[in-house]
This record gives structure tokens, C-alpha cells and sequence, in this order.
């Protein structure tokens, strides 16, 4: 215990149990582990228990930033860590948190950049790098949003915010998606799980994938893999936008304009049709 | 129960390089009785990072540093991880010969009381790049002999000196543990020679094993050259006044 560092990680689950044990194996210097757990039943609690970490069992949730605001209190640490259970640290994390959370530090939250993962391929550009996250942070001063993945914040401005300088810091390993099907899948989980505010704004969403697909693109970083990011995400706000338009009970109208950019190739006009538009202009 | 061999070896961002540093490797540990070993790759904080697996490569551990850390360090990281009877710290731009590792493991066994074992290493235009270190005051302080000479430059029947390289030294678990492995407040360069004056002070003795030559291309990690440059003063420092100047 001795040797432990004085952080509570606070770890949401749901059936996690393939991807546990590397996190857990990754926070061993943690003096506490708190699993909020809902109602795995792929043996995630008896993993956790395993290991030391205390399981509190809640009710499923089907969104996880409610979880995660709803149990920031959870342990005694004065700094709290919170991860995701597809997510680990690497070898060095000890000694790096242990800086973060020294004696006499001048900050109150602090912003860790995250690797993500498509199978073996590392994300470097396309909006998924350097994926800063506010996940360590004195106990009491975060709050999260409710929502699905929806970024923390602050509970006052007096807060002092750090964010770590990437690439050679502390980062969170997230490898989060086996490929591309699996990336779809999610974001479309996520978009069918999430709440919506009124009022329903069909150009709202329409501007934002533009935006979506205009900030994902970075080829020159991830190549081809960032068109297929882009356009996904650009679908995402789609998506978004009819799961909006069915939860406010489809009265909104959702005109034909419904629809993404399409370039039609067109076949050039003949000599007569060329013919007849020159005669057209001269009249 | 500990295993009888651990390569620790740090990589960042050259797992091509590294790649034909583990063939040799298997190779060399294979003709020195040890088809399966422990190796472990301390991914000293690479940009891509590095597969769990190189083709045709042996198999090995990973060691994640997120953040950019000292030589010393990674070592001993790196040794922790396995603990074994011999240490064999090898640099990834290493490709040993493949006797150099028998030749290394049996020096050791003839004598209980060498502490740390370096062996011959050339540039790949058959210069020598280490055979040895001598030791000098400043401003040049410790060097490699015979360095950049053709390999008859030096005799391969001289092979006890006070320190060799740590580009590829096999030490002793006793003798690492004796002495608490590399001195960690040495970032990059001279850590190798403190670890064999401290092994020296303790009583073990340092050696360079002459016959194989291994090929060592050097500094191939980029930027590493400008790396060691502020710990030759920490070592002066340390040892100025305390070792014997090599003739």
C-alpha cells in the first residue's frame, strides 16, 4: 500500500470482461479501484473483485456520462482518475501520474491526450489525435454533462486546467475499434442512446456534417482511412438528425433536400444542343 | 524461477532495424544453447508504435514508455520485467554474430568472478567501433579503442579492460542487482562505463570477448547523438581522480 498512489480510478462497465484485465493490470499503483458496474453478466464483477477493486452495481444506463456524473464521488482519494473499460495505460503511468498529482502542483484538472486504434491502425490526424480528455482531476472540482461521451467540464473557472503537450507525455491507450463495421456500429449506438434538445433543426445537422466530414478529412495523415472516418462521421449527424426528428414525434417537416452533396458526372451535350444554346445567347 | 538469459533492448521508431537485430539475435542465441529466451523491448516512447509482433522475428515482451526516458532507466525497467541469471543489454542497431553470444556466456562461465562481459563490434566497413574502452582524463575522457582502425588494430588476446560499451554487454544478475543496475541520474551515454567502474569497485571484473565481430552501425536512433554530450561532466564529476588513465 505503501507504494500505491493516493488516486481513486472510477471504471464504468458493462460486460468488459474481455477488456478488463488489461486495464487493471495497467492502474496496479492505484490505492483504489471502483468499479460501477451495470449488471455485467459476463463475469466483469468476479474480474474486478480479482483484482482488489471495489464493484458497486447499478442499474443499466444506456448513457454513460449520466453514470459517470453520477458516481465522480464515488472512494476517499483526493485525485480521481476516470477511464473507460476498453481503455489502459502504459508502463511508464506511475511515474508519470505520480508528478501530475504531487504535493504542491498549481493545477486542479488535468487533460490527457488519447491514442485510438482501428485495428492496428493508430489514428494520427483526422479529429482522433491528440483527443485530449479531462480525466484526472482533484476530487470534487469536474462534472460531466449528461449524454454519451460528452466532454467533462469544470464546476467553476477558478479551476486550473492542464493539458499535457503531446506526443511525449502520459497518453490513454484506447484501442477502441476492431474496424471499421465496429466503428459504425458504435456510432450508431451511441446516436440511437443519446437525449436530444428541442427544438428539432434539420439545417443545424446538415451544416454540422459538412463541418463533421470537412474536420475528418486528413489524408495526408491517415490516408484513405480518413475519407471512410469522414464520411461516417458526416452520417453520424444524419443519423443524428432523424433519431432527433422520431424522438419529437415526426412532426417537423424533413423536406427532399434531405440528403448529402452528390456530384452527378454528366455526359457532355451534343453539337446540336451546343448549337441551340449559342442561338439562345444571340437572341 | 528465473530463466537463464534476458535481452533487453530499447527501440524507438526503427522496428525495421529492429527486426534484423532480433533474427540475429535468435540466431546467435540459439547457437548458444538458448533457442527460447527472454527478450524485452522497451518502447522507449516510438511514434508508431511497436507491433507485438516483427516478421520472422523472435517473440517478445513489450514495455510501453509513454513518455521519452533516459537509457538507465529503460534498462532497468527493461530487467525487471524478467528477471534471469544474465542480462544481455543490446542496442537495436546491434546485429550479433552469431557465435558472439556463446563466446560471451561461456567467458562467464569460466570465470565466477567477471561481472560484465562486452564483445567486438565493427562498422559495417570493417573498422572497428568497439573492442574495449580505455579510459582517459579530459577533455575526451573515456573512448573506444582501436576505434575506426582496421581490425588487427587491436590484438583480439587483449580482452580485460575497466569498462566496454553497453551497446551489447551481458552482465551478471548478481552483479546488476549488487549494484542496483545503471545509475539512473545518467540519461544517455557514460552509464555503461560507471556501471563497470562500480562493478570493478565491487570486485567483479570487465572484459571484452575478441573472436566474433558483431556489427554495430551506431547512433541510429535520430537525435541521439546530441544526447550524451552533458553526461560526460556528471561522470568527470563522479570519477575524475578515481580511475587509473590507460597509457
Amino acid at each position: 500500500m505503501a507504494d500505491k498512489l493516493g488516486v481513486t480510478v472510477l471504471i464504468h462497465t458493462r460486460n468488459s470482461a474481455e477488456t478488463l484485465p488489461r486495464l487493471l493490470a495497467s492502474i496496479d499503483w492505484a490505492a483504489e479501484i471502483v468499479i460501477i458496474d451495470m449488471h455485467s453478466t459476463d463475469g466483469t464483477a468476479a474480474i474486478a473483485e480479482a483484482a482488489g477493486a471495489l464493484v458497486v452495481e447499478i442499474a443499466p444506463h444506456p448513457r454513460v456520462d449520466d453514470v459517470r456524473d453520477a458516481h465522480l464521488d464515488e472512494g476517499t482519494q483526493d485525485w480521481v482518475m476516470v477511464l473507460d473499460s476498453d481503455e489502459y495505460l502504459p508502463d511508464d503511468a506511475k511515474g508519470e501520474i505520480a508528478r501530475l498529482i504531487a504535493p504542491g502542483v498549481d493545477h486542479d484538472v488535468v487533460a490527457v491526450p488519447r491514442y485510438n486504434w482501428i485495428g492496428d491502425h493508430r489514428l494520427e490526424g483526422s479529429g482522433f489525435y491528440p483527443d485530449h480528455q479531462i480525466r484526472i482531476f482533484r476530487r470534487g472540482t469536474v462534472r460531466w454533462p449528461g449524454g454519451t461521451h460528452k466532454l467533462p467540464q469544470p464546476i467553476s473557472d477558478a479551476m486550473v486546467v492542464r493539458s499535457l503537450e503531446p506526443p511525449n507525455c502520459l497518453h490513454i491507450h484506447h484501442p477502441n475499434y476492431r474496424d471499421l463495421a465496429h466503428f459504425i456500429a458504435k456510432q450508431a449506438a451511441y446516436a440511437a442512446a443519446d437525449s436530444y434538445e428541442p427544438p428539432f433543426d434539420l439545417t443545424g445537422y446538415l451544416l454540422a456534417a459538412h463541418r463533421a466530414y470537412a474536420q475528418r478529412l486528413d489524408s495526408g495523415k491517415d490516408g484513405d482511412l480518413s475519407v471512410a472516418l469522414a464520411t461516417v462521421m458526416a452520417w453520424d449527424q444524419v443519423m443524428r438528425a432523424l433519431v432527433h426528428w422520431d424522438r419529437e414525434g415526426r412532426t417537423a417537416p424533413l423536406p427532399d433536400i434531405f440528403s448529402l452533396p452528390l456530384i452527378v458526372e454528366r455526359e457532355s451535350p451534343g453539337w446540336w444542343t451546343r448549337l441551340w444554346r449559342r442561338l439562345r445567347r444571340r437572341r | 524461477m528465473t530463466s537463464r538469459l534476458t535481452t533487453v533492448i530499447l527501440s524507438r521508431d526503427m522496428d525495421t532495424l529492429l527486426r534484423f537485430c532480433l533474427i540475429h539475435l535468435g540466431v546467435a542465441a540459439a547457437a548458444a544453447g538458448l533457442p527460447v529466451h527472454d527478450v524485452v523491448i522497451v518502447d522507449n516512447a516510438s511514434i508508431r508504435h511497436l507491433p507485438a509482433a516483427l516478421d520472422g522475428a523472435p517473440p517478445y515482451r513489450r514495455l510501453r514508455l509513454d513518455a521519452h526516458t533516459g537509457f538507465s532507466a529503460a534498462c532497468n525497467r527493461g530487467a525487471t520485467q524478467a528477471p534471469a541469471d544474465f542480462y544481455l543489454f543490446l542496442n537495436n542497431d546491434v546485429l550479433l554474430a552469431r557465435d558472439a553470444l556463446s563466446a560471451m556466456i561461456a567467458a562467464m562461465a569460466a570465470d565466477p568472478g567477471l561481472g560484465i562481459c562486452g564483445s567486438r563490434l565493427m562498422f559495417p566497413d570493417g573498422t572497428i567501433q568497439h573492442a574495449g574502452v580505455l579510459m582517459a582524463g579530459p577533455p575526451g575522457g573515456p573512448y573506444h579503442v582501436g576505434r575506426r582502425q582496421p581490425p588487427r588494430a587491436v590484438s583480439v588476446s587483449r580482452t580485460d579492460f575497466q569498462a566496454v560499451t553497453g551497446a551489447c554487454a551481458l552482465v551478471r544478475r548478481e552483479t546488476f542487482e549488487a549494484l542496483g543496475g545503471f545509475d539512473e541520474t545518467f540519461t544517455f551515454g557514460y552509464e555503461d562505463v560507471d556501471l563497470c567502474l562500480r562493478a570493478r569497485q565491487a570486485g567483479w571484473r570487465v572484459r571484452c570477448v575478441q573472436a566474433p565481430e558483431s556489427l554495430h552501425f551506431e547512433s541510429m536512433t535520430p537525435g541521439r547523438q546530441a544526447l550524451g554530450a552533458p553526461t560526460l561532466g556528471q561522470f568527470f564529476q563522479r570519477w575524475l581522480g578515481r580511475y587509473t588513465i590507460d597509457g
